[in-house]
């Protein structure tokens, strides 16, 4: 477990599933200044990189998220759901699941 | 308030991408996200996530877009209402286990909040009757607010709260069927029935379909695609009935015409109850889209009913 700058617990988080149209999205905290790094695999990876990661950063930036590794993991997965299972893992991340 | 055809509402699973990205074709006078019973107390969260996503981008049809909240009691149930509400999408909140008034005057001071503070539309509640004490007290229920646009039965639920026990016939249920009819029906509003759990048994579906129909319900919860155009059948005027309908209207204008405070129709009075059966049959007909445009009138069948029958 790690602290972010407001001193709040940041913990490996995943959120979804493999099932068709879903994607798994796993946050682990990175090393201090090294911003998001995003690891992508999985169906839609080749055609969709790009829309995936900016849709994922925009939500991760709006939470706060700062450094962090971002694994995705695609199942064909639509863009509510990219959104919804980042949205997902970065609240757990930063502890504000509840 | 306008009548809003209900004869159908299928449940999606909260957590399920593909069956949410999906629940607008359907064809269902509505659609509920659930976030209760189909999800999980540790992805209750990845629920209310997407569930909320979906609400912002998808397109559900025509269909009413209904959200099945967690009980206001439980951990999740107001944080699931923070989340979905402020995307002024939902057009009504299914509260589960509805028991007293007082649940209802406690979602609605949450969602006035809520809507003020986000400038939503005003959202209607639909009350999930599945307890003894939830039938017992229907008609509180039911003129808690003026929100409270019908009453739903819940009953597996039900059967389970008075240790009975689900059966073919579906006697276990009758009373408590009966008194939600009864307090919607008095209280102004419709009444909604409960599932047939059994996706295979289509012609115990329609039978429990027409039979809720002839109690009173205004419509009947699916948890399958392939219900629903079984209930709309189930639930739609016949061809014979919006026939007689017309008939009746027809009988009704022409002895206005004439001045003649006697209407009957062959050898048969029309009387008050049959003039309001009449014209809601061809209410119905006319929103579930049966009815035949008149020669040369191409918009009269323009209702957007999209009936499949």
């Amino acid at each position: 477990m790690s602290q972010n700058s407001e001193g709040n617990a940041q913990e490996e988080s995943t959120a979804g599933t493999d099932g068709k149209n879903d994607i798994i999205v796993r946050i682990h905290p990175g090393k201090k200044g090294s911003g998001l790094v995003f690891e992508i695999y999985g169906k839609g990876e080749s055609l969709f990189r790009e829309e995936m990661e900016t849709s994922a950063r925009k939500i991760l930036e709006e939470l706060g998220v700062t450094d962090a590794v971002v694994e995705m993991m695609d199942n064909w997965a639509l863009d509510f759901t990219v959104r919804a299972r980042v949205r997902a893992a970065a609240l757990k991340y930063l502890g504000r699941e509840s | 308030m306008a009548y809003k055809l209900r004869r159908s509402r299928i449940y999606i699973p909260g957590n399920n991408p593909r069956m949410l990205a999906t629940a607008g074709i359907y064809g269902a006078d509505g659609v509920t996200l659930d976030l209760e019973d189909s999800v999980a107390p540790e992805v209750k969260l990845d629920a209310r996530c997407l569930v909320t996503e979906a609400l912002k981008d998808l397109d559900f049809g025509r269909s009413e877009v209904g959200v099945r909240i967690n009980a206001l009691s439980t951990p999740w149930g107001l944080k699931d209402l923070e989340m979905v509400i402020p995307t002024g999408k939902v057009d009504v909140i299914y509260l589960p286990k509805a028991e007293s008034a007082e649940d209802i005057r406690e979602l609605e001071k949450h969602l006035s909040r809520l809507e003020e503070e986000h400038g939503v539309k005003k959202t209607g509640i639909i009350p999930i009757l599945e307890s003894a004490k939830g039938v017992l007290n229907a008609y509180e229920i039911a003129t808690a607010s003026d929100r409270v646009e019908a009453l739903s039965f819940g009953g597996e639920d039900y059967t389970r709260d008075i240790g009975g026990e689900r059966t073919p016939e579906g006697t276990e249920l009758l009373y408590a069927r009966s008194r939600i009819v009864m307090c919607a029906k008095a209280a102004g509003i419709q009444a909604l029935d409960t599932v047939h759990s059994d996706v295979d048994d289509t012609e115990g579906l329609y039978r429990a379909a027409v039979f809720a129909r002839k109690m009173g319900f205004d419509g009947k919860a699916a948890i399958h695609p392939a219900q629903i155009e079984i209930i709309h059948r189930a639930f739609n005027p016949t061809p014979e009935e919006i026939e007689h309908a017309k008939k009746v209207i027809e009988a009704i204008e022409e002895a206005k015409k004439r001045g003649s405070g006697v209407v009957a129709l062959g050898r048969k009075m029309i009387d008050k109850p049959i003039q309001e059966k009449a014209e809601r049959v061809l209410m119905i007909a006319e929103l579930a889209g049966l009815l035949k445009p008149a020669p040369g009138n191409t918009d009269a069948d323009n209702t957007g009913g999209g009936n499949s029958d």
